[in-house]
């Protein structure tokens, strides 16, 4: 079995798994007490106004027509309207989720970063005082609600150091970078504007580290857990019995070893920060898929939300396969199939 | 009476393992001595402390809970237990091998056997800071290294006797089978052109047909490369294929130390006696088979005096309060046990 034909079987995989996300997310939608077009129309409305909207909306068709009609709008690129803001759905995830990515990304960024030493070090030293300093901070961190840990830091490093802005994703007074992925700072680096870069890192930094501090923890438990596993390996005891350097052991065999299960505990925590991500962009105004997504939900807006759902179910499932790819490159036994 | 020829010399060595369950004194004065291209078998039962022993002697013990309290154990006249971690490493990179019972987790599985291979060749043979990792590969003098290296690990394969080792050196260990496997750790153990080779069970888990190759193969190295082995097992077949000289381990100590074919004669110890009148041969017949009565001790409150006496058929009064010295009875036989005493 090789690596093209099982990329291909889970891509196509894809599609099935999309069909029954966007049928559970359209019903429950639709079903939903509320009046989202009463809501659009606005309060002065008349019934005939309210009525217009939903035939040119295409509401007044049965369910099953509208699902089909959405499905078939879904591949050719039209991912739906937003009621209240009459706004296409593709080209606000278009603005919407590469930030959220780019902050996802980021604070993913902090907490390997950050959690994988701690955690290599933690074992190294089990039950030694390095050891037991990682394990209370990586409790204090994880013990805190990041809304609070977000206000504390918009305080600190916001207000009394004016180190970092508060909120927002770029400089307000400021064109961002023009756009080529989305990312500002990807996008700032590939034009080489430098200036740029660090305005677009500065608004990331605070945010991302909030963001990141949940998976932090994990991160480096899971680390501390996945070296202390391999360190007890049979083959490590040979390699030391033959002479080979504890520190080739460790960095060649111990931590390669480990990395399955660090990569499986990254790509859950990437799922789950993009989802939390919500809290974080409501606390910094950033303006991102969570953001979106919650306003969204408000207004019943269901366009929006159903493509928000369909984009999830993407990255997710992408993110999974290749984390199986990852399995295959690190673990030769692994085979595809 | 160190004797330069003297290789290896353990010299009344004592380990505790402290854990909450009490101190387990898991080796009470252990006493061994190897001359330069000895095959010693060292034998007993499970938990006797044979394998700590082996364990000793690389300095492998897990400390904290092992504690060794007393004892020397001394390598060429130099007390490995003074020397430090760095000069430990550097000792077992350049004079010991060792192979361990399951060859199926002694590989890594996610590298090939060529890149273990090379590893074993340049760290145990190369000042480890000088060793060109592989990232560095595209310089000249570092892809010489490593193709030195390579050329070398193909030849340790040969030695070692797997076929076709320049094409099997790129396959991962999952490919191979368990002999084959040992083989590869014995070919990693013996890169570094060792002075003592020491085989913790190297067959146990191994089909019957490759136990006897590969201790043939351990047979043929020690001939060719002048290899002194300290083997560990639970089988005295393979001890009597294998070794020149045997020592009997019970409960922490060596109780007896004799060349093997003398050993087998004339078993002195009475739980060498029964060790031996355990074994079946063709002429035990069915149901006839002996043990030896009661159980091993506790290591934590074991016996005092002599750690059989519980068990011992000729027990005295001197067995419990006495721990029993070593008698010599011919050249090299030597018995630790007070029914030896008067023997002149």
């Amino acid at each position: 079995m090789n690596l093209r034909y099982y990329l291909l079987r889970r891509l196509l995989l894809l599609i099935p798994l999309l069909i029954g996300l966007t049928l559970l997310t359209f019903t429950v939608s639709r079903i939903l007490p509320g009046d989202p077009v009463g809501l659009a129309a606005g309060p002065q409305s008349t019934p005939e106004i309210r009525e217009r909207l939903r035939v040119q909306f295409g509401l007044d068709q049965p369910l099953p027509v509208q699902y089909i009609s959405y499905i078939a709008g879904l591949f050719s690129g039209d991912w739906g309207q937003s009621l209240y803001s009459r706004r296409f759905v593709a080209d606000d995830l278009r603005v919407y989720f590469p930030a959220t990515l780019e902050l996802t990304l980021f604070a993913i960024l902090i907490a390997s970063g950050l959690g994988i030493p701690a955690g290599i070090i933690s074992a190294i030293y089990r039950d030694k005082l390095p050891d037991q300093v990682v394990r209370v901070i990586a409790l204090f961190f994880v013990s805190f609600p990041a809304f609070w840990l977000a206000m504390i830091f918009q305080s600190i490093l916001g207000v009394s150091l004016g180190w970092f802005p508060i909120g927002k994703r770029y400089d307000v007074l400021l064109a961002p970078p023009a756009t080529i992925t989305g990312l500002f700072t990807v996008d700032a680096l590939l034009r080489l504007d430098f200036s740029a870069f660090g305005i677009a890192l500065r608004h990331l930094f605070t945010p991302a580290l909030v963001l990141s501090f949940g998976a932090l923890a994990s991160v480096t438990r899971i680390t501390r857990a996945a070296v202390l596993e391999a360190l007890d390996k049979d083959y490590v005891r040979m390699e030391r019995a033959i002479g080979i350097p504890y520190r080739v052991i460790l960095t060649k065999y111990v931590l390669r070893s480990a990395f399955i299960a660090i990569i499986t505990v990254l790509a859950l925590e990437f799922g789950w920060l993009m989802a939390g991500a919500v809290l974080v962009e409501t606390i910094f105004d950033y303006p991102g898929l969570g953001l979106y997504a919650v306003e969204s939900s408000l207004r019943l807006d269901f366009e929006p939300i159903m493509g928000i759902t369909v984009l999830y179910g993407i990255v997710f499932s992408l993110v999974n396969i290749a984390t199986d790819i990852a399995y295959g490159i690190i673990d030769p036994r692994i085979r595809y199939g | 009476m160190t004797r330069m020829s003297d290789l290896l010399r353990i010299e009344n060595l004592h380990l505790e393992f402290r854990t909450f369950d009490g101190v387990a004194k898991v080796l009470a004065g252990v006493n061994l001595t190897m001359r330069r291209g000895d095959v010693l078998g060292l034998v007993g039962e499970t938990g006797c402390g044979k394998s700590m022993t082996a364990l000793a002697i690389p300095g492998l013990i897990p400390m904290p809970p092992g504690v060794i309290t007393e004892g020397r154990i001394l390598f060429e006249g130099e007390n490995l237990l003074d020397k430090s971690r760095d000069e430990m490493q550097r000792f077992r990179a350049r004079k010991l091998g060792m192979i361990f019972q399951d060859p199926t987790t002694n590989l890594s599985p996610v590298y090939t056997i060529r890149e273990q291979l090379i590893d074993a060749v340049l760290y145990q043979r190369m000042d480890a800071k000088r060793v060109p990792g592989r990232w560095k590969g595209w310089l000249p003098s570092a892809r010489q290294t490593r193709l030195d290296a390579e050329r070398r690990a193909v030849e340790l394969m040969a030695l070692v006797g797997i076929p076709d080792g320049d094409k099997r050196i790129a396959e991962y260990p999952h490919q191979f089978s368990g002999g084959m496997r040992q083989r590869v750790l014995i070919a990693m153990a013996l890169a570094g052109e060792p002075d003592l080779l020491i085989a913790d069970e190297p067959t146990t888990a191994l089909d019957v047909t490759i136990q006897a190759q590969i201790l043939r193969l351990i047979a043929s190295l020690v001939k060719q490369l002048g290899l002194s082995v300290l083997l560990i097992t639970h089988n005295l077949g393979v001890v009597a294929q294998t070794c020149q000289r045997v020592a009997v381990m019970y409960a922490g100590r060596v109780i007896e130390n004799a060349p093997v074919r003398e050993l087998f004669r004339y078993p002195q110890h009475p739980y060498t006696q029964g060790l031996l009148r355990a074994v079946p041969t063709t002429r035990v017949r069915r149901g006839e088979l002996e043990g030896i009565p009661g159980t091993i001790p506790n290591l934590v409150t074991p016996p005092s005096g002599c750690r059989f006496h519980p068990r011992c058929a000729h027990v005295m009064d001197v067995c419990r309060t006495v721990v029993p010295p070593g008698f010599i009875r011919e050249a090299d036989h030597v018995i630790y046990c007070h029914l030896y005493a008067e023997t002149p």
